[in-house]
């Protein structure tokens, strides 16, 4: 018999009746009844699940005597692992596995390249990084905080580059603008108000990319603001990943707990200012203090 | 002009282009004129070449269109903040390979290409000589 096509009045979806299909008939009570693939498999219990399963792992080659302990719930993770297995003992140590994966690795390996000049970090900045460079990531961070309000309004990442923060960025920015050079000094005066004025993240974005931007790349630049913010942005995360991951302890702590609520504490202390009046630099020598004081290396 | 002063040159920043089928150099546009030196042991100075470029820091528009590096989610931190920038070992590698064009010194034997037995990834072809 071939295939026959069926619409269900309720729903809509059609089947298969006849060979290669995927539905059956079923005879109850002088009725026939369409049952679907799907609603044949659940009579499927988990327990004819896992034998399947577990079949199957047998036939490749694996012991299965250990997992059968787990499934009656006896809590017993040690009869699979051995005992001198690496990452187990720095579960019981600190309770955090290194991961090369981690949230913002990019900054903490970019501050160290920076700390290593002779000079400082602000000049080992103003040597690496020029104006374009200014330019794409403030306007690159603007657009990630317009996505971060939706998922995440209480993130920390707002606290570095504030929408006051952003805006002198940008005022400042425009000082150096090629562009501007084509209209007259009363418009000029309009467009910078147009920027410091905006309201909110969208607000500013809209007016950024409404302007002409071009940049001579033999100009010197004096970025006051963006370098606060930077400073601070670069800090906080190096801390956190560092303590966390690779092992540092701050001086005077004997803990990774001890550390973190210090690291918090000196946190919320600049926090309490404007954004004008943050003064990130006290970050910047906590980790330059812990670095220095212990001989700090990067493992991996 | 020698081989350090081009790589002087080229860490200062000024934009660089290497072609193997022409066998030209350009910095800032303009062509170049270089005088390679030789050297013994041509075999260990390419697998440091190339496993210095390998393990690089990338950015935009720094990979090569001969030879093969990892991507930024394949380094760990240490390697990020202590290697040098792609964009510089680059250079190194492709002016290295362009001396051992120009002199030909380079034994293929019958096949159309060369791999190293350390490094799989290091391949040479007959093509460019």
């Amino acid at each position: 018999m071939a295939k026959a096509e069926v619409r269900c009045p309720v729903c809509g979806s059609s089947f298969f009746v006849g060979n290669g299909g995927n539905a059956v008939s079923e005879l109850k009570d002088g009725i026939h009844y369409l049952i679907p693939e799907t609603i044949r498999n659940e009579n499927v219990t988990p327990e004819t699940k896992t034998k399947a399963r577990l079949d199957a792992l047998k036939a490749v080659g694996i012991d299965i005597d250990k997992l059968n302990n787990l499934m009656q719930k006896d809590d017993s993770f040690k009869d699979i692992f051995e005992e001198d297995d690496p990452i187990l003992n720095e579960i019981k140590k600190g309770g955090f596995i290194r991961n090369p994966e981690l949230f913002r690795r990019f900054i903490c390996a970019q501050t160290f390249r920076l700390l290593k000049d002779n000079h400082g970090w602000t000049h080992a900045v103003r040597k690496m990084y020029d104006i374009k460079y200014v330019f794409n990531q403030s306007k690159r961070e603007l657009c990630l905080l317009i996505k971060l309000q939706k998922k995440c309004p209480n993130d920390i990442r707002f606290q570095f580059f504030t929408l006051e923060d952003l805006r002198t960025i940008f005022a400042e920015l425009f000082d150096y603008n090629k562009y501007r050079h084509y209209s007259n000094d009363t418009e000029i005066k309009l467009m910078k108000n147009r920027i410091l004025n905006s309201d909110s993240y969208e607000d500013l974005l809209s007016v950024v990319n409404r302007y002409y931007w071009r940049f001579d790349w033999n100009c010197s630049f004096k970025p006051k603001a963006w370098l606060n913010c930077f400073k601070g942005a670069g800090a906080y995360y190096t801390l956190q990943n560092i303590i966390r991951t690779h092992g540092l302890i701050i001086p005077k702590c004997n803990d990774m707990n001890e550390s973190l609520e210090y690291v918090d504490n000196v946190f919320k202390s600049i926090i309490g200012y404007e954004p004008q009046d943050r003064r990130w630099d006290i970050l910047l020598s906590v980790l330059t203090m812990a670095v220095d004081k212990t001989g700090f290396e990067l493992k991996y | 002009m020698t081989t350090d002063e081009f790589i002087k040159k080229v860490e200062d920043g000024e934009p660089y282009r290497i072609n193997f089928e022409k066998k030209e150099v350009r910095l800032n546009g303009f062509l170049v004129d270089i005088d390679f030196e030789t050297t013994d042991n041509i075999e260990e100075k390419l697998l440091e070449l190339f496993e210095n470029y390998k393990y690089s820091v990338p950015s935009r528009k720094s990979d090569s269109k001969y030879f093969f590096a990892l991507d930024e989610s394949h380094l760990s931190t240490k390697q990020l903040a202590e290697n040098e920038h792609r964009y510089i070992a680059r250079a190194k590698l492709e002016i290295y390979v362009l001396g051992l064009i120009i002199n030909n010194k380079w034994d293929f034997g019958d096949k159309w290409y060369w791999q190293s037995n350390i490094e799989p990834k290091l391949v040479l072809f007959k093509k460019w000589f």
